[in-house]
């Protein structure tokens, strides 16, 4: 078992977070049932009464939700590797932990963050009109966010308690063992740096012109929020992986060291941070971008809302892309500037 | 500078000056127990960390079934730089003695090779019969001799002795010269207790280990300073992480006590329900609370956080140190990262602040749904 | 502003002992207007208090809807229920002062979180001070008045703000006939500019209202309309 005061404050956010959710699981169950609001019977007014407890319930468990999903990469960055044998950042820890745990982890703590930036974002929208029009529907979606919860926590122990503390792992084997020579170093998934490169420029501009599109539009274009959800699920894959393939090189100044975590390290100036934090927001602006009309358009006023909502999502997103393009690739402009030639030659 | 918000809070705390008062010294105390128990270890962890930096990159020893033995020096430096990426390979001569106050680490030294923590505070080195000691050791014999026990009883001449901040593991150094270590310890002639080699690359630790071991034709074992690096760290944040969970409930009680005392006046429900009818929104109580307790909060974590910093860098070291590590003698000089510093603030801030925060605002939201009418009700009762 | 206030099949009940529910309101409908003095009369625990409560927007109602310029403001969720409280000017029949607060400073309270500057807080509290005739107590704990001043100073605090919805629960009962003359006119003074006035008192101050006023008697839950 691994043992870290981080790793202690991660979980009880985790446990106060679930034990928040399941507080007001009761609620929305009743709420998703018996919502009647053209009703003013008593059976109404109460559950409207504890359906705005459920918000609070439901904000707080958010919160404490972002809190210990930034701690735990935080922890796996930054921290925890100095208790690993062998572990220099994040891919030691989480060798250690399993890849499969490891894995298993990174993708619960995001699909609950995911789930929970829709709920928290419905809610919102809801809690801005004064008939509170999105309740039954957010009480719908705060139903499944508990079970993701209790994954979360669960994969989070189970991840921390497969760790040997005194076995030690090869951090740098796991990032080198993927490639046998150097052909198969310059390529991802077969094809060359040339076509992810290519790739990444088409897909960045489309996004960048879909996003401007969206937040200076003053009507409603459905149409246009499907496409920049296909390009938006399309260029964070590429971006991940150009970032990690080739980028990553001229923040290292080391060929082929296809390390994710790196990034995190002070050494590299810690720009995982705002690429990945960079990343992150694109995704979740994007889902909400993308979900939000489509759950809120039951009535117009809210409809209205939704759109507000998501010209500012395209907003964010189009700051986090130029954020992105300005961190990931200025240090190869710049090394290309000074020596002449690009890295891979 | 201040709004009228802030202006309004600030004159909610004078109106109840010692509630205040009792909640900052507490909190005060508080934060300088905790932090002083999470920076303790946390400051033994970056010594180590700052010394393990200046020490060789692989330690390689001889071993049989029955445990370390000496190595023979000329065939053990030949075996050791014949293999690619090795830079320097230096014996050593070191071991355990006894001296009059309990175990002493016995060293012997001479110009070449001396370790890069001793080049700087050694002003000359210690003759046939003379003994450099550290800080730590004291010597009751007025003539300044030191008698040790190994292999051989010995007394030496003490002639320097090595200034506090030298490093932590120099604190119960005895610098010998080396045919008298050799002696006291009980090598052969040209034996060494192991060998300390450094390699071109820092990375390159872990990659030689096998090269380095075929090298030789006896069992060895090396570790790397990574690996020294990583056990120490293992062990000290498990220690942190067993001491922060039997701390919890201690804090929590504390903050309980706090709370409850605290809010008993100054979070009346009723009060709250008055302001709330008066047109306060849930938004502007919290914002209210939030400032109250930032106002008493914040000096309490400034002052609390140098305490516990004078605990354990300042004279407060003396007994720290002998509670936690039994030093009776003086305690070595203790270092801080940025990054230790920042876990730690970080660590009180979720430990202490938070819950004492969070006591403040839980009233506030539970405003937020009840209705205003219950909430007066305690003042009509009133 | 032309404002007035529905209360549409309002119900209110407790919970009593033995988990009990006692019903205080039932099915209440009535509306009124802008402009005009409310009196609401009726027996001790007819439910005034609660009736004015409800529509303030202290309490929610068991069933039925309080309905102000066509939005049922007593089904809005906190944040905007906390925004139509800032409308309204309440007088508790106890009062409800803070006591540990000044008198000045319990005038000061509902322009606080206005984001007004402290001086202009001060300044506007000291004219409500005068109004009623207590500038000379600005500075006394609240703790330390008589039950008339306390009154005197509910009444300051309520009015403050110069809300558009005033609710008066008893705001005379401490005060002799002079001063209860005088705080009635201050609130028949605020019927001047339209706003939604609504008295709840005993039937014995109806023959001693200062000008016209629209009479209802509250009794067994149920709420008539008495006079004009």
């Amino acid at each position: 078992m691994f043992w870290h005061p981080l790793l202690l404050a991660i979980i009880s956010a985790q446990i106060v977070a679930l034990l928040l959710l399941l507080a007001g699981s009761l609620t929305s169950l009743n709420t998703a049932l018996h919502w009647q609001p053209l009703s003013a019977d008593s059976r109404q007014l109460s559950l409207e009464a504890r359906a705005e407890g459920v918000s609070i319930q439901g904000r707080a468990a958010f919160w404490l939700s972002v809190f210990s999903a930034v701690l735990l990469v935080f922890g796996i960055t930054n921290i925890f590797a100095e208790d690993i044998p062998g572990a220099m950042c994040g891919t030691g820890v989480c060798q250690a932990m399993s890849p499969r745990g490891s894995t298993q982890l990174l993708l619960y703590t995001g699909l609950l963050l995911l789930l929970m930036q829709l709920w928290h974002e419905m809610d919102k929208l809801n809690r801005m009109l004064v008939e509170m029009p999105l309740t039954d529907i957010t009480a719908r979606l705060f139903l499944v966010i508990p079970a993701v919860a209790v994954l979360t926590l669960k994969q989070t122990y189970a991840s921390f308690a497969g760790i040997r503390p005194h076995q030690p792992v090869d951090c740098c084997a796991v990032v080198y063992d993927q490639f046998t020579t150097l052909k198969h170093a310059k390529s991802i998934l077969g094809l060359g740096d040339a076509f992810w490169i290519s790739a990444f420029i088409v897909l960045s501009l489309a996004l960048f012109s879909l996003s401007v599109a969206l937040r200076t539009s003053m009507v409603d274009r459905p149409g246009i929020r499907g496409l920049h959800a296909i390009i938006s699920c399309l260029w964070l894959p590429v971006a991940s992986l150009t970032l990690v393939n080739i980028f990553s090189a001229y923040h290292y100044e080391v060929l082929h060291h296809h390390c994710p975590w790196c990034l995190f390290l002070p050494e590299h100036r810690l720009v995982g941070y705002p690429l990945y934090g960079a990343l992150y927001v694109i995704g979740m602006e994007g889902f909400t971008l993308f979900m939000l009309p489509r759950l809120a358009n039951q009535d117009i006023t809210v409809y209205k809302k939704a759109l507000d909502r998501c010209r500012r999502a395209a907003n964010r997103i189009t700051f986090a892309q130029l954020l992105f393009l300005i961190i990931a690739i200025l240090p190869a402009i710049v090394w290309r500037l000074h020596y002449g030639v690009w890295m891979s030659g | 500078m201040f709004n009228t918000l802030q202006i309004w809070a600030f004159r909610d705390i004078l109106r109840r000056p010692f509630e205040s008062l009792l909640l900052a010294v507490t909190l005060t105390f508080a934060i300088a127990t905790v932090g002083t128990l999470l920076l303790f270890p946390r400051a033994v962890y970056d010594t180590l960390t700052v010394v393990l930096k200046a020490t060789p990159s692989i330690i390689l020893r001889q071993v049989d079934p029955t445990g370390w033995r000496p190595l023979p020096i000329r065939e053990s430096v030949q075996a050791a730089t014949s293999v690619i990426g090795v830079v320097s390979v230096r014996p050593r001569i070191w071991g355990m003695v006894n001296g009059p106050d309990g175990p002493l680490t016995v060293m012997g030294v001479q110009q070449e090779g001396l370790p890069e923590i001793l080049a700087d505070p050694l002003t000359r080195l210690p003759a046939k019969g003379q003994a450099i000691v550290g800080w730590g050791i004291a010597s009751h014999d007025p003539a300044g001799t030191l008698p040790l026990e190994g292999a051989i009883r010995q007394t030496y001449q003490v002639i320097h002795r090595l200034p506090e901040q030298t490093s932590m593991f120099t604190h119960d150094l005895v610098l010998l010269n080396p045919l008298d270590a050799q002696q006291l310890i009980g090598l052969p002639q040209g034996y060494a207790s192991d060998l300390a080699i450094d390699v071109f690359h820092e990375d390159e630790q872990d990659a030689i280990l096998s090269d380095l071991t075929a090298a030789f034709p006896w069992p060895v074992r090396c570790v790397t300073r990574r690996q020294s690096a990583g056990i120490y760290a293992g062990g000290f944040n498990r220690g942190r992480a067993l001491g922060a969970i039997t701390m919890i409930p201690a804090v929590l009680a504390m903050c309980l006590l706090v709370a409850v005392n605290t809010r008993k006046s100054m979070g009346r429900q009723s009060d709250l329900g008055i302001m709330k009818a008066m047109g306060w929104t849930t938004g502007d109580i919290i914002r209210l609370h939030l400032y109250r307790d930032l106002f008493v909060c914040l000096p309490s974590v400034a002052l609390g956080s140098c305490l516990c910093f004078f605990l354990v860098y300042g004279p407060g070291a003396d007994g720290l140190a002998g509670f936690f590590l039994g030093w009776d003698t003086l305690p070595p000089r203790l270092y801080l990262e940025t990054k230790g510093a920042v876990t730690v603030l970080l660590e009180v801030a979720g430990v202490m602040v938070a819950p004492v925060m969070a006591s403040a605002l839980l009233p506030a939201l539970k405003a937020a749904t009840a209705d205003v009418h219950e909430l007066i009700e305690g003042a009509g009762r009133r | 502003m032309n404002s007035k206030i529905t209360c549409r099949n309002l119900s209110v009940a407790f919970s009593g002992e033995n988990s009990r529910t006692r019903s205080v309101l039932d099915n209440i409908n009535v509306t009124f207007p802008a402009g005009k003095m409310n009196i609401i009369t009726g027996p001790i625990g007819a439910g005034k208090s609660t009736l004015l409560h409800t529509m303030a927007g202290l309490t929610r109602p068991t069933s039925g809807e309080v309905v102000v310029n066509d939005q049922a403001v007593s089904r809005w969720s906190g944040a905007h229920r906390d925004q139509w409280r800032r409308q309204a000017g309440i007088i508790f029949q106890h009062c409800h002062l803070l006591h540990e607060l000044t008198v000045l400073e319990n005038i000061m309270l509902p322009l606080i979180p206005l984001g007004h500057t402290v001086s202009h807080c001060r300044s506007q509290s000291i004219a409500a001070l005068k109004q009623v005739a207590l500038f000379h107590h600005a500075g006394r704990l609240a703790n330390s008045l008589s039950g008339g001043e306390r009154q005197k100073t509910a009444i300051a605090r309520a009015l403050v703000t110069q809300p558009h919805f005033i609710f008066a629960d008893e705001p005379t009962a401490h005060m002799d006939a002079e001063n209860s003359r005088q705080m009635m006119e201050l609130l028949y003074h605020c019927t001047g500019r339209n706003a939604v006035v609504i008295v709840a008192t005993h039937e014995s101050i109806l023959n001693r209202l200062p000008g016209p006023a629209l009479c209802y008697r509250l009794e067994n839950g149920a709420l008539n309309h008495l006079t004009d």
